[in-house]
Parts: structure tokens; C-alpha cells; sequence
């Protein structure tokens, strides 16, 4: 199928976006396009103006800010995943971003456009709850942020204004040492995730896990940070057992249920996913 | 344009200059294929087709534009059953750019059904509706935007009715009828012996009940077509298995007689059975006439997924009985088998079915019965092994399941077992030059030689792995009627070999498999040969391409043809010389008169105006009945034989199957073009395993829920075996053409088996359905879990 017919927008600052934004009736806005593109032609969404974010200036960046790395909201997959700051503050991100589609969407794809889609499968909206993000949106009444916990409010709908735009992502970076692991399962190579998990865990200095967290993706219309679990761990020596109940709890969440996926299947997932997130973190555990 | 038809091209490329030069980069590449030798047959030469297609210059029917096309829309039924209780098409009449607005008032009373077997499905639907996705109105418009802005514009009155979803609804008593003939469209049950009696003497009996999803065919390129005027003939270009079907079809449809109509071939983007019926040649033709102008039609994929065939959704009963030593002694099987709304290709499915029950096994008891009915699905109809591969999942999972339980190896139950040449099937059909055994000796070196290696690897962590076997026998050709196919060769003065074949290469590679065989048959370059296929006014009627029969029936008539223009062409030279023909020879592309050579080319030139004269045939009808109430005689005249060897990984945790490696074990006779058999090999693997693992329409209420490749999930290259490994066995058929047979289908059908089989070794579970998904799976190893 081909597109609707629709206007583009090209502009050239974020000022000039936001003021499109701001006059444009029924906008959408294009952020690399590796869905937005496929919905077009599919006509699930039929859109009066694209707003390509693409030649705006500025936007894309990876920046250490000591405590967090900051990264634009146009900034290509492809350069998150060959990011050496990435590699070394976010090793959960460098590691999830090699399963976001194939090397060539994410030669296009963006970290903001796909948060802002906010598929509960994709791995960067599983990150970014995660590692706790704060989001900085741009819009006509001016900058704000916003944790990432508050940023989805149903499926596939942000917590953002028709005039708003994702500018940067803040992902606050953990200590030197800390264990990371992202898995997901899906029916084939490549597929969007049925069910994964991300975890991240810190070890004290007797051995015990000091802080943890995990986050399913693709179970629920949003990631699902697994509280009761991590609360469950902290305190813990970490071992086979402590993941597998850890596990157990993430098999009772009320996950979606479809045509395609029944919710019973998506809850075995979700107790094998997070229990092997948790191992490959522990390995990766470096003892201060 | 007429000019470029009247070469028989299929508008594959931008016109004759072209051409010309890909024949001069072709000629090349088959001189390198075949160097050192004087044959052509049993050469690996790459297919013409694919260095155009690789390059993206091969210009399928959505490709082809011409001046004032127009573009055609169907507007389809959204209910799986209802009643039609008004049409209002005239804000769609008056809509911008609209030329023609087509409904079934406006098709005439003899051609208003059409159907591949019965003529039961209207061109558009009038009173009623049977499945959701079924066409209702046609709209041509001067842009395709136009066309389906104007479909928004009708306004349809349905009556919904209750729709008959599962057989077992359209048997049950009190049921509504979806046809004149009832709900029933095959009920077919053969015996041999007392099977209920041998199966109560077996020492062992196993049970099952297996079932699948209906799939798709999964062509790369969606049904398409133009049809247009050329001159005063209705032209249409379809990508199609069959172009003179549709002819015939059209000449009762459109009221014009048979010579004011032809049915060419665009290049094919894969077909597999699926486009065998009719999509959207009688709407398009139809409203060529109404306008005068072409018109060209391009189904979207999902309407694809909503109207077009199905493989049938079936389940199969199954009993199996066998003596302590491992000796089959009976066989009670019933299907029941879901045909969707209209006739399709399912009696023959049905029918195929029936005869292969038991192969490729002695079994001297059998009870099989198999009925398909009517529902308010799409209809579901041809697809690569015609119902063959839920037999073969259901009978050799079975097979498998004694062999466990006799601790007997899979290869020896299979031997002892085989159909072997002299066996007299349950038809009465005594079997010849039968390769199956020498498939289970090839294997076996390598199932045993891998389990030891296997054995040998600790199973740590999630994934368990296993070894299963499984194996086919096929039929070629039509089941039980005669199913002729004829080749006419013609030369002009310039030296260009036209071979009219009558089967259209649909994607397979066969037009290559055809020219061989002519080549070798004339004694001529086959660089000199254009195969023309897959035109209905260039070649008699052959059939179909399906069946597996292309390579074994025109692969004959060609040969036949090759032989016969060798004599012609000798003849004509030496009365144009003089000579006694005594003294003519034409072999291995030299021509010599009283032993002084002569080139094709000079020899073409002398005989100059009389090479018109020159009109070779070939028609290859070998005699098979089969009387189809009793399914007595024999219905083929060869069978091709294969046994596979999966190598599967299971993540016990997930449920998830990875079949890493994969051995394919084939008799397929002599082979025509060893590359091309591999392939068809590798693909049919590939294809066995999508319906194995992943495919599957999902329906609900008769609505499709998954109508895109989004959600109906085809293997990816990732997802495929690294390895796959094609042996082919020595077994020449002495009745086909220089010792070839058929080998298409087979491929496909003990795929799904022969993971089912290695998904017990490796975990103790026994999967019954198709696909065996991962939550299938993971489902079965709880169960088995919780049991334990």
C-alpha cells in the first residue's frame, strides 16, 4: 500500500517544529520513521501534516553529564549502539538496542521516535523505564520534564500534547561494576518481543544485592517495573533460588491477552525471561 | 506492443533491445555450466529468468503500464454470511474519474459462475454472500486513489445470517445449506480388507488425532493483471498457473468467441497453488469491454490474506496398527476437512488424499474416509502437495510413534514397511522403479553417524536436541485421469528455435528444465531455444503447472517434439539440397551433409522459407484411470519417493524449536537440472517448516486476525536450517523424459513430521497440531511435567 495523502513539514530549528506544531491540525511527527512509515502505508494513521524532525538541528547527541548520560531524542539507534559512553555508563542500553529491529532501521530509527511510539515491545521504552529516565519536552507553553514512570498513559499513548516534542532523554547512568542483562523472546529472529526483560542489579560489599531492578516489556500495554521483585532481592544474597522466585512474581502479572498471544503464554515468558535477566546481570556482577 | 506478444514474450523486459542482450549474457553463462559436455540435460544452468530478476528488471503485470489504463478495485463482502439485499452503486458512477462501475447484474447469465472444477462462485456476488473478503462490486477509476475512493461510495444492504464455521456445523443435523448441492463437497471412503479386524489382531495400535491451522501461500507477488484490446482480441496479462483455463472461462464469461481472446503469462512471483483459480480476470476483462480501455488490477496483501485459497484446515483420525516385529497390518483413517465457501480445487485434494493413505507403505488392511464440507470461510483449494503433508504429519508422527514403542529404529520400520518395486497399492496400481528404499539407505549412515554425535554432547542448560525421521511418496500428475501435455518446435530462416510448451513456468525454473530436454532432444545449442509458455493461443492446452508434473509430462512432450524436430529439420535440408536425408545429420548443434559440416544458422538459411514447414510436436498421454468411486486402477504413472532428516533444539523454557541442520533424501529419477532440484528442495523445506513452527491463518467469528506478514509469521532467512543437505539418490525412471520425474511438492511434505519426531527425542512430548508453536509446545512439556 502507499500513503495517504499528506503535507510535509521540513523544518530546520526545534522553535520552527514546535510553531508547526502549534498551527498544524491532525500532525504527526516524523522521527526516523521505521514504524511511522509502515503505519502510513498500512493507513493506520492518517495524518493531515508529517512533521519530519529529521534536518532539525540539534537534536542528536550522546553527552556525559557525570551522573547520567543525556541523549537527544533524534539520535540514531545506530549511533546508541556504537556509543563507547554508551558501552561503559549503559551497558543495559548498548546491549537491548541490538535487538530494536535490524541494523538497517536503526540506521533511521531514534531513541525519541520510538519512545514516543510507544510500542510496549520495543526495547528502548523497556530501558527507559529501566534506568528510571527523565524525558525533556519542548512545546509552545515552554520545557518540562517528566519521569519516565508518568510518560505512558495507556497503549501506545505518551504522556505529551499534540504541540510537544520529545527533546532529550536523561538515563541515569549506574555504578562502575553493576550487572546487566537484557533478554526477550519473540516467535522468530527479529520479530517484536512477545515478552522481555531488563535487569540491572548492585552488589555490596558482603555480597548482597543493594539495588536492583526489573522491568518487563511487551506483557502489558506499558513496561512493567516489577517492585514487589526487586524489593524482594534487595538485601539478598543473590542465588538460583532468590531469581527464580523473583521469576515466579513476574508470572502472576496480568498480561495482555490476543488473538495471536494467549495471556497464559505471555506469563511463562515473563517468569523465564525475567529469572534469565537476572542470572546474565548476576554474572556480569563486578564485586567492589 | 502487439509485435513484442507475437514473439510470445511475457513483457518481462522493456522491449526486444533488451532482450537481445541479456540472451547475448545468458549464452555465456550457459557455455560455462556445460563446458566439456554435449548434453544439456543434467547440467546445473542457471535459469534465464533470474539474471533479470536479480538485476530488478523483470516487469511483472503491476509493473506493466499502458496508455489509458484505468485501475481496478473490487469492493468485498464484510460478513461471512449474508444475504445481499441491495446495491446502490450511483454516487459511485458519478465519482471523480470513475469509468466503470461492474456489479453482477452487468455479467451475462452464462458466465455469471466461474470455478476451476465447478462453476459455483459468481464473478460478483448477487443475492448472497459466502465468506468475508468475497468481491461484490468492481470499480475501474483514472487512478487507483480514485478507485477506492469510489468503493466508499456503495452502499450495500446485508441480511447477516448465522455462518457455518467448522465442518462439523455444516454436517450437523438441521444445518443451513450453503449450496444447491448441499454442504457436502467430497465424501469419499476406500477399503482394503477388514481393516477393524487386522487392527484388532495387531499386536500394537496407536491413536491419534491431528490437526492444523489453514495457511497461505505466501507468494511474493499478489495476484495481478491488465487486460486490454489488441486489435479486436481481449488480451489479459495474469501472473497464473494456468493461462487456458482462464481463456476457456473467459470466452463463456465475456459472450466472445474462443479466437478473440488470449491469456498470457506475466512473469510469476511464485504461485505454489495458489494461483490456480480465479482472482481478477473475469472483473478486469469485463470491464475492458465495458470501457474499451485496459484496465489493471493489483490485490492488496490483505486482500489477498481475505479472498484468496486456503490450504484446508483438517483433522485427522488416526489409527495404525502393526505386529510385534514392526510390520504395518492395518490402517483406519478419517478426515474431516474444512473447504471453505465455494468448490475450489478440495475434490481433488480430496481425492489425492484418498490414494495416498497409506504410501509410501505396504499396508494390506486400510479403512480410510474423508469428507469436506462447506463453511462461511475463504475458500480453500490447491496448495504444494494437495493435503498431502497433514497425511504425511498424521501417518509417519504414527509410524514414529510404533517405531518408539517397539525400540525399533525409525530407517527399519521404514524398510520393512516400503512400498518396493512390484508392491500393489491399495488402488491396485503395481508400483515400478521404486527409489524409496535407497532414500532410507542414504540416510541412514548420517541419522546414525549424527546421533552418535549428538549422544556425545552433554544436555546442559534449556535446550535439548533430537533426530526425527520422516518420508513420502508422491504421484505425479493429475489423480486418475489422463492429463496430457504437448510441446510444438518451430525454426525460422535466422536460426531461432521456438519451443511452445504448454505448461507456464511459474517461477520454478521449468521453461530452463523444458529447453534442456528440447536441446538434447533436436541436437541443437539451447542457447538457440526460446521457450514459450504460458500462452493460450501459442500451445495446445496442458494443464496446469502443478502436480509436480511439468519436468515428467512436458519434460516428455518436449523430448518427443526434440526428436521430431530433428527429423523434420533433417528432411527439409536434405530436399532442399537434394540428398537422400541418409546422409543429413543435425547433432550436437553441427550440421553435416555427406560428413562436411555445416552451421544451424547456414543450414536454417539454405532450407530459408520451407523452415515454416517445419512444425515439430511432441504429446506425452500416458494412459492412467482410476475409477473414482472405488478408487480402483492406477491414478499415476510414476511416484517420486524422499526421506528427511531433522536435527531439532528446544528451549524446554520457552517451547521454542530451532532445527539447526536438515538432510533431504529424494528419489526424484534422473535430475534435469541438478541446481534447480536443489532448490526446489531447499524451498519446500523452508515451506514445510513455516507450517511446521509458524503459519497460521487465525480466524475468528470467519474473520481473518491476522491478514498481513506482520502477524502471519513466514520463516526468515535467520530462522532456517544453516544447513540443509539434498541427496539425491540414483534411480532413473526408465518412463520419463531420459530418466526424470516430478519433485516440486514433495519437499514439503514429511517437514513437519520429521520435526514432530525430533521434538519427542529431544523432550518426550508428541505434538498432534500444526504449527507447533512455542506455546504448543511449552503447553505439552507442562502437561507432561504435571503427569510426571
Amino acid at each position: 500500500m502507499k500513503p495517504p495523502v499528506f503535507s510535509y513539514h521540513d523544518p530546520r530549528s526545534l522553535a520552527e517544529a514546535v510553531s508547526l506544531l502549534g498551527r498544524l491540525e491532525n500532525a504527526k511527527v516524523l522521527a526516523g520513521g521505521q514504524s511511522l512509515m509502515p503505519m502510513l502505508n498500512m493507513r493506520y494513521v492518517l495524518p493531515d501534516h508529517v512533521v519530519d524532525l529529521g534536518r532539525v538541528e540539534g537534536l542528536a547527541y550522546i553527552r556525559d553529564d557525570g551522573e547520567a548520560v543525556v541523549v537527544g531524542a533524534m539520535t540514531r539507534q545506530r549511533d546508541i549502539e556504537f556509543s563507547p559512553l554508551v558501552k561503559e555508563k549503559l551497558p543495559l542500553l548498548a546491549e537491548a538496542i541490538l535487538s530494536t529491529g535490524h541494523r538497517q532501521t536503526r540506521n533511521r530509527g531514534t531513541i525519541g521516535g520510538s519512545l514516543c511510539h510507544l510500542d510496549p515491545s520495543a526495547e528502548q521504552v523497556t530501558v527507559a523505564a529501566a534506568l528510571d529516565a527523565t524525558l525533556t519536552i519542548e512545546g509552545p507553553r515552554g520545557r518540562r520534564t517528566m519521569p519516565f514512570a508518568e510518560f505512558p498513559v495507556a497503549f501506545m499513548t505518551p504522556n505529551i500534547e499534540p504541540d510537544e516534542l520529545l527533546v532529550e532523554i536523561r538515563l541515569p547512568a549506574w555504578p562502575k561494576g553493576h550487572g546487566y542483562g537484557f533478554v526477550e523472546f519473540a516467535r522468530r529472529h527479529g520479530d517484536f518481543a512477545i515478552a522481555s526483560a531488563a535487569a540491572l542489579l548492585q552488589v555490596d560489599g558482603s555480597g548482597k544485592i543493594a539495588r536492583a531492578s526489573l522491568t518487563l516489556g511487551g506483557v502489558d500495554t506499558a513496561p512493567l517495573r516489577m517492585t514487589e521483585a526487586e524489593e524482594l532481592m534487595v538485601g539478598q544474597v543473590p542465588d538460583e533460588g532468590l531469581f527464580r522466585a523473583a521469576g515466579e512474581i513476574c508470572g502472576r502479572i496480568e498480561a495482555m491477552d490476543d488473538a495471536l498471544v494467549p495471556a497464559s503464554y505471555r506469563r511463562k515468558l515473563a517468569a523465564v525471561m525475567s529469572r534469565r535477566a537476572l542470572v546474565l546481570a548476576q554474572g556480569r556482577v563486578e564485586r567492589p | 506492443m502487439a509485435s513484442e506478444l507475437d514473439v510470445g514474450e511475457k513483457f518481462a523486459l522493456d522491449g526486444l533491445d533488451e532482450q537481445r542482450h541479456w540472451q547475448e549474457v545468458y549464452r555465456e553463462i550457459i557455455g560455462g555450466a556445460t563446458k566439456g559436455s554435449d548434453v544439456f540435460f543434467g547440467h546445473s544452468i542457471p535459469r534465464n529468468d533470474v539474471l533479470y530478476k536479480v538485476r530488478g528488471r523483470a516487469k511483472y503485470a503491476a509493473n506493466v503500464t499502458m496508455p489509458g489504463m484505468l485501475h481496478g478495485v473490487f469492493l468485498r463482502s464484510p460478513h461471512p454470511y449474508a444475504k445481499i439485499k441491495r446495491v446502490d452503486v450511483s454516487k459511485a458512477k458519478t465519482a471523480p474519474g470513475v469509468q466503470c462501475v461492474l456489479t453482477a447484474w452487468d455479467v451475462r447469465e452464462e458466465g455469471f459462475l466461474v470455478g476451476s472444477l465447478f462453476e459455483d462462485t459468481p464473478v460478483l456476488a448477487k443475492t448472497v454472500v459466502r465468506h468475508v473478503g468475497e468481491p461484490v462490486v468492481a470499480v475501474a477509476a483514472e487512478t487507483l486513489a480514485q478507485a477506492e475512493a469510489a468503493l466508499d461510495l456503495i452502499e450495500v444492504d446485508y441480511e447477516p445470517m448465522k455462518p457455518i464455521l467448522t465442518p462439523q456445523e455444516a454436517i450437523a443435523p438441521g444445518a443451513p445449506q450453503l449450496h444447491e448441492q448441499g454442504n457436502i463437497i467430497a465424501d469419499f471412503t476406500k477399503t482394503r480388507g477388514d481393516a477393524e479386524a487386522a487392527l484388532k489382531a495387531s499386536d500394537i495400535v496407536v491413536e491419534g488425532v491431528y490437526t492444523n491451522d489453514p495457511i497461505e501461500h505466501a507468494y511474493l507477488e499478489s495476484p495481478a493483471g491488465i487486460s486490454f484490446w489488441d486489435g479486436d482480441v481481449l488480451t489479459l496479462l495474469v501472473c497464473t498457473q494456468y493461462p487456458h483455463f482462464h481463456h476457456k472461462q473467459l470466452a463463456r464469461v465475456t459472450g466472445l468467441p474462443m479466437e478473440k481472446i488470449r491469456v498470457v503469462q506475466s512473469v510469476i512471483g511464485g504461485a505454489f497453488g495458489g494461483k490456480i483459480d480465479v482472482t481478477i480476470e473475469c472483473a478486469a476483462s469485463l470491464m475492458t469491454m465495458k470501457t474499451g480501455r485496459p484496465v489493471k488490477m493489483v490485490l492488496e496483501r490483505n486482500e489477498v490474506f481475505s479472498s484468496t485459497t486456503k490450504r484446508h484446515a483438517m483433522t485427522i483420525r488416526h489409527r495404525l496398527g502393526a505386529t510385534k516385529d514392526g510390520r504395518l497390518t492395518a490402517l483406519d483413517m478419517d478426515v474431516l476437512c474444512d473447504g471453505g465457501a465455494y468448490n475450489s480445487y478440495s475434490l481433488i485434494v480430496a481425492g489425492r488424499c484418498i490414494i495416498h493413505s497409506a504410501m509410501p507403505y505396504d499396508i494390506p488392511a486400510i479403512k480410510t474416509h474423508m469428507k469436506t464440507t462447506f463453511t462461511n470461510h475463504v475458500p480453500s483449494g490447491a496448495m504444494r502437495s494437495f493435503g498431502v503433508i497433514k497425511l504425511g504429519f498424521a501417518t509417519e508422527s504414527q509410524l514414529n510413534k510404533i517405531a518408539d514403542q517397539l525400540g525399533m529404529s525409525p530407517i527399519e520400520i521404514r524398510r520393512i514397511n516400503a512400498v518396493k518395486s512390484g508392491t500393489v497399492t491399495m488402488t491396485g496400481q503395481v508400483l515400478q522403479d521404486v527409489g524409496f528404499i535407497k532414500t532410507l539407505d542414504a540416510l541412514e549412515p548420517i541419522y546414525e553417524a549424527r546421533r552418535k554425535e549428538l549422544a556425545a554432547k552433554p544436555q546442559t542448560g534449556p535446550i535439548r536436541t533430537g533426530l526425527g525421521i520422516a518420508s513420502l511418496g508422491y504421484g505425479i500428475g493429475y489423480s486418475g485421469v489422463r492429463n496430457p501435455s504437448t510441446a510444438r518446435i518451430e525454426v525460422d530462416e535466422t536460426g531461432l528455435v521456438i519451443a511452445n510448451c504448454g505448461t507456464p513456468d511459474v517461477g520454478t525454473g521449468s521453461d530452463m528444465a523444458l529447453a534442456q530436454i528440447a536441446a538434447d532432444a533436436a541436437g541443437i545449442d539451447i542457447a538457440r531455444i526460446r521457450v514459450v509458455s504460458g500462452d493460450s493461443t501459442k500451445t495446445d492446452d496442458s494443464g496446469p503447472t502443478s502436480a509436480s508434473r511439468t519436468t515428467y509430462f512436458s519434460g516428455s512432450a518436449a523430448r518427443i517434439a526434440g526428436n521430431d524436430f530433428n527429423r523434420q529439420f533433417v528432411e527439409a535440408l536434405a530436399a532442399k539440397l537434394g540428398v537422400s536425408k541418409g546422409v543429413v545429420r543435425l547433432n550436437d548443434d553441427q550440421v553435416l551433409v555427406n560428413n562436411s559440416p555445416m552451421s544451424f544458422e547456414e543450414a536454417c538459411k539454405t532450407i530459408g522459407s520451407a523452415t515454416k514447414n517445419i512444425v515439430a510436436y511432441g504429446k506425452f498421454d500416458p494412459v492412467n484411470q482410476l475409477d473414482l468411486k472405488n478408487f480402483e486402477g492406477d491414478p499415476y504413472p510414476t511416484y517420486t519417493y524422499a526421506t528427511h532428516l531433522a536435527e531439532v533444539e528446544v528451549d524446554i523454557e520457552t517451547g521454542r524449536i530451532e532445527v539447526p541442520n536438515y538432510w533431504a533424501a529424494h528419489d526424484a529419477g534422473t535430475l534435469v537440472n541438478p541446481m534447480g532440484a536443489v532448490g526446489q528442495i531447499e524451498g519446500g523445506v523452508v515451506m514445510g517448516l513455516g507450517m511446521a513452527l509458524w503459519e497460521r491463518i487465525v480466524r475468528k467469528d470467519g474473520y481473518i486476525q491476522n491478514p498481513g506478514y506482520r502477524d502471519y509469521l513466514l520463516p526468515g532467512a535467520k530462522d532456517t536450517p544453516t544447513k540443509i543437505e539434498t541427496i539425491f539418490v540414483d534411480n532413473p525412471d526408465p518412463t520419463g523424459p531420459y530418466g526424470a520425474k516430478g519433485v516440486a511438492e514433495a519437499s514439503i511434505i514429511p517437514v513437519p513430521a520429521a520435526i514432530a519426531a525430533g521434538l519427542h527425542e529431544a523432550t518426550g512430548v508428541r505434538p498432534a497440531k500444526m504449527p507447533m508453536d512455542a506455546e504448543t509446545v511449552l503447553d505439552l512439556l507442562d502437561r507432561k511435567e504435571a503427569a510426571e
